[in-house]
């Protein structure tokens, strides 16, 4: 496997950590160069290709396209491994995301222990794309992550997924605009409300979300014992 | 009775938006929980639909209703006639702002004692769907645009 170095730009993304843990109503941040340059440009040339092999996901409070990782259907837990159907860059990401420097990078980040990556998966939407803002609240360690594989992206472009105090777009606290190698990340809790706003324009948000969550050996997810008394 | 409302501005034109609102039976498409919608009656003014749902998270078992849909001009009333729900009402008001739409929606749910433990999960919804129907609308209105 490529080094971290080579892959992540660990120090500028830690740069944020502080702001991030910081940050109110809930702890989320927009950052840019995270990827080292040319491994990014790998991974942009490479970005799948939007074909009638992303799965559509049209539900009444999203419209969006996904593909996954050993061409599942729907979005189950991910595990490591080789897919030859997507590039040695995307490969190569695929493997860092699952080791332990990839843990350790945003275990320190955000100030959660023990994270692991739970699901890889991308998303992409194009026009009359849209997610509805809302909060999973699924466990105080969730972190979700979309980083972005766009050139160009317009200022004052929906699309980007921007997070809010509430439901309504007057709610919209960042909406970023800048969706070159850059990201946006989120810890779960109540009021972590995120969306998409309508596309109207005929452009492909490309993104991957991973989402990562705090797991022992003993304990399994921590999203599997909120539940519990 | 629970009351909610709801205003949206939308990018398109009154007449568009109501034609694509009265098309009663593309709505399995914007609803998963819409199994079909049958039209029982139609007049200019008045259309009288059967609507099934299935609500798997929920009741695990399917739910038919038929509602009387009343049409004026850039509005409708639709009041459910049968069913969980029977004697709601659902208004729906178009008013063209410039080159812009403002959709105004109220609804007035009367629930059966089974059905007020809904109530929570209704609120919750009903600003979510409607904002999420209204966007498929658009989405449909500007393909039917590019055709």
């Amino acid at each position: 496997m490529a080094s971290t170095s080579n892959i992540l730009n660990e120090k500028n993304i830690l740069k944020y950590s502080k702001s991030f843990q910081e940050n109110k109503p809930f702890k989320f941040s927009f950052m840019e160069n995270v990827f080292e340059e040319s491994f990014y440009q790998e991974l942009y040339n490479t970005y799948p290709k939007f074909d009638n092999s992303w799965i559509q996901i049209e539900e009444l409070d999203k419209s969006t396209y996904r593909k996954f990782w050993f061409n599942e259907k729907k979005q189950i837990l991910d595990k490591p491994g080789n897919d030859e159907n997507f590039s040695e860059s995307w490969n190569t990401l695929h493997n860092f995301v699952h080791s332990e420097d990839f843990s350790e990078i945003f275990s320190k980040f955000c100030g959660v222990e023990k994270l692991r990556t739970k699901y890889f998966t991308f998303a992409n939407l194009i026009k009359g794309g849209f997610q509805y803002p809302h909060s999973h609240n699924v466990s105080p360690s969730t972190l979700t992550m979309f980083f972005y594989f766009v050139k160009d992206w317009q200022q004052g472009d929906p699309g980007c997924t921007h997070f809010s105090s509430g439901e309504e777009e007057s709610d919209i606290l960042v909406e970023p605009y800048n969706l070159d190698n850059s990201m946006t990340i989120f810890l779960d809790s109540p009021n972590a409300w995120h969306g998409v706003r309508y596309i109207t324009k005929d452009v492909e948000r490309r993104s991957l979300c991973v989402i990562m969550e705090k797991y022992s050996e003993e304990l399994g997810w921590d999203s599997d014992n909120q539940n519990k008394s | 009775m629970p009351t909610f409302e709801i205003s949206r501005m939308v990018q398109a034109s009154p007449e568009k938006l109501f034609s694509k609102i009265l098309d009663f039976e593309y709505y399995s498409n914007y609803f998963p929980q819409i199994k079909n919608i049958t039209i029982l009656e139609r007049s200019d003014t008045k259309v009288v639909t059967r609507e099934t749902f299935v609500f798997k998270s929920i009741f695990k078992k399917e739910i038919v209703q038929d509602t009387i849909h009343n049409i004026g001009n850039n509005k409708l009333k639709s009041e459910i006639i049968s069913g969980y729900a029977k004697n709601s009402t659902i208004d729906v008001l178009l008013t063209k702002i410039n080159t812009e739409t403002k959709v105004d929606v109220k609804a007035n749910i009367q629930l059966g004692l089974k059905g007020k433990l809904l109530q929570p999960l209704l609120k919750k919804f009903f600003k979510m769907y409607v904002s999420g129907v209204l966007m498929k609308i658009l989405t449909e209105i500007h393909l039917d645009e590019n055709k």
